[in-house]
């Protein structure tokens, strides 16, 4: 079974990637706020809000789409080496993941923590991030560095 | 193990990327065999082996560390 997607979305990947968190960045710095302000002027606050709440989903799938796209891309030659280095990468990356997620569930078990949604969340996230950054990084590394 | 693909593609005139190409692998690959950094599984080994005219016992010799 080969699930890997054609080479090009390599391309579109490392182009949504920044996109994706540049938009979120703006947001979050209210900088979409302040243009649709400049442009519309003063209107409804929720109006803007929601356009924010957008744009900050459309940037967040559009991260996380940007990684899989780059993830899962095929090389321009997809041999054997590179499959090695992809599943090398792969045990790479769950073994960076697993201490995240052992320390995450024992911060919970610290007498006093009243935050544990957040812990969870907090976790959670940073166990995909390290997860598909781990991999990619290593991959990249790897192939494209370490192995030219 | 240690394998002797550099010395008998120099004999064969072929280029790293001309062998690539007749093994259906990236010179990347061929690079890294030829300097003990990959080692290549028994049907690129096989096909190392046509390619080049050669056995494979020829081409690949297990050394005392192996």
């Amino acid at each position: 079974m080969n699930l890997l997607l054609p080479h090009r979305f390599k391309k579109i990947g490392i182009v949504m990637i920044p996109l994706s968190f540049a938009f979120w960045l703006l947001m979050q710095k209210g900088m979409i706020t302040l243009l649709l302000t400049l442009l519309f002027g003063e209107v409804n606050y929720f109006d803007y809000r929601m356009v924010n709440i957008v744009v900050a989903s459309i940037s967040f799938f559009g991260f996380l789409l940007g990684v899989y796209c780059l993830a899962f891309s095929r090389e321009k030659i997809e041999d054997e080496m590179v499959q090695k280095i992809r599943m090398d990468s792969f045990q790479f990356a769950a073994l960076i993941q697993l201490p995240l997620i052992i320390c995450g569930f024992f911060s919970l078990l610290i007498p006093g923590n009243t935050k544990e949604q957040e812990v969870i969340i907090l976790v959670l996230a940073a166990a995909l991030i390290v997860f598909w950054f781990g991999f990619i990084t290593r991959f990249h590394y790897m192939l494209h560095v370490k192995l030219k | 193990m240690k394998n002797y693909i550099r010395e008998e593609r120099a004999k064969k005139q072929l280029t790293q990327a001309q062998l690539a190409d007749l093994v259906h692998v990236s010179r990347q690959t061929i690079i890294s065999i030829e300097t003990n950094r990959y080692l290549p599984s028994a049907v690129l080994a096989l096909k190392l082996a046509q390619a080049l005219q050669k056995r494979a016992e020829d081409l690949f010799e297990l050394e005392a560390s192996d």
